[in-house]
């Protein structure tokens, strides 16, 4: 259950999930207004540009309703979104910008450096950091650090097992604190 | 505590430890000097990330919206019924079925019979069970026993129709297993 961000009503998310599948319009769009900024925010933290974010995210939405007949109620809605939007995101990356590398977002090491002071610009350092880190590795932590999932719920989202879930997020988490070291008084 | 419990400290950071082990790794935490700096580190990482203040989008949700809309058109969401993938669950479906009609066949016939032996059914044909019931003849007693106790005696009496019941209930357990199965896994294969 949860409550409607407008009206503040309880809703049974199931049902409403059971209504899109029956070809729903209006339960698709309260879906759509639910997840968006979840999704927005988890594609953006995964790639670095609110642009790329948005139209993955709006790829992710219309492969959902394509799909939805397919969804089971065994696994959280939020886990097939989010595999969803993670693969459109994917996609996107690879076949639509091939040019957005880590070299082009990462600034130098000195110029973190001189920008630290900022807490803005501090943030979009460990923006540029989490884009750094390897693929694999920097969705469980965006999973993890942004959408707060368990680790559960990231395996099932990944379809990885919880012990890949757990060294992937150490690994993150070391790769982060040696690359944000210069600014760590920042912090 | 001589060990570092650096493998523990992910966990605890997330809330993932049981317990046992959180006490565990707050007990160690108090005395292990290396561990409380990592501690100071990871918490730090923590809010740094925690301070990444959340983006709404270059577009109006109602824009957002509209555009999806938009590009879904008038379709319906549909079963995308995929030839290819379904040949992975037909081929030995339709073989057991195809078995299990030969055998029928077999039996009404009477073709059956040219075959040594075939005409006998799962105790008696299964070597090992038969050699062990002949050589401990205890255990034929025992098994006979738990068949009457358990209600099912009638399955050691072989008869035709007996036969037919017993491959059909297998068949369609069987086809029961593999539905509930595919039903329950194939979420986890579909990469939409």
């Amino acid at each position: 259950m949860f409550r409607d961000a407008t009206t503040g009503k309880r809703q049974d998310e199931p049902a409403i999930i059971h209504a899109a599948q029956k070809g729903d319009r209006e339960a698709f769009s309260h879906l759509v207004l639910l997840y968006r900024e979840a999704v927005i925010n988890v594609v953006y933290r995964f790639c670095g540009d609110a642009a790329v974010a948005e139209d993955a995210a709006q790829i992710a939405f219309i492969r959902v309703w394509q799909h939805l007949p397919e969804y089971r109620h065994q696994t959280s809605f939020r886990s097939w979104l989010f595999r969803i939007a993670i693969n459109a995101a994917l996609d996107m990356l690879r076949r639509e910008k091939p040019s957005l590398t880590i070299d082009q977002v990462m600034l130098s090491s000195t110029e973190r450096m001189d920008h630290a002071l900022e807490t803005r610009q501090t943030r979009e350092i460990v923006q540029q950091a989490i884009i750094k880190l390897p693929e694999a590795s920097r969705i469980v932590l965006v999973l993890r650090e942004i959408q707060e999932m368990s680790y559960q719920e990231i395996a099932d989202t990944l379809d990885i097992p919880v012990g890949t879930v757990m060294s992937r997020l150490n690994y993150a988490r070391k790769q982060l604190l040696v690359t944000l070291q210069p600014v760590k008084e920042d912090l | 505590m001589s060990e570092h419990l650096h493998q523990w400290m992910d966990a605890y950071l997330d809330g993932e430890l049981s317990g046992i082990q959180k006490i565990e790794f707050e007990l160690h935490l108090k005395e292990c000097e290396t561990c409380q700096e990592n501690w100071k580190q990871q918490l730090a990482l923590k809010q740094a990330l925690t301070s990444l203040q959340p983006i709404s989008g270059l577009k109006s949700p109602e824009v957002f919206l509209a555009e999806i809309n938009m590009e879904i058109g008038t379709q319906k969401p549909e079963i995308n019924f995929s030839f290819q993938k379904s040949l992975w669950y037909l081929i030995p479906t339709v073989l057991i079925f195809l078995f299990g009609a030969l055998q029928i066949f077999g039996w009404v016939t009477g073709l059956i019979n040219l075959i040594p032996g075939a005409n006998r059914f799962l105790l008696e044909s299964l070597p090992f069970i038969n050699n062990v019931t002949v050589t401990n003849p205890w255990l034929n007693t025992t098994i006979q026993a738990q068949l009457l106790w358990s209600g099912i005696d009638w399955i050691t009496d072989w008869g035709f129709l007996t036969q037919i019941f017993f491959l059909f209930s297998l068949s369609v357990l069987y086809c029961v297993w593999i539905v509930l199965w595919i039903n329950n896994h194939q979420t986890k294969s579909i990469r939409v």
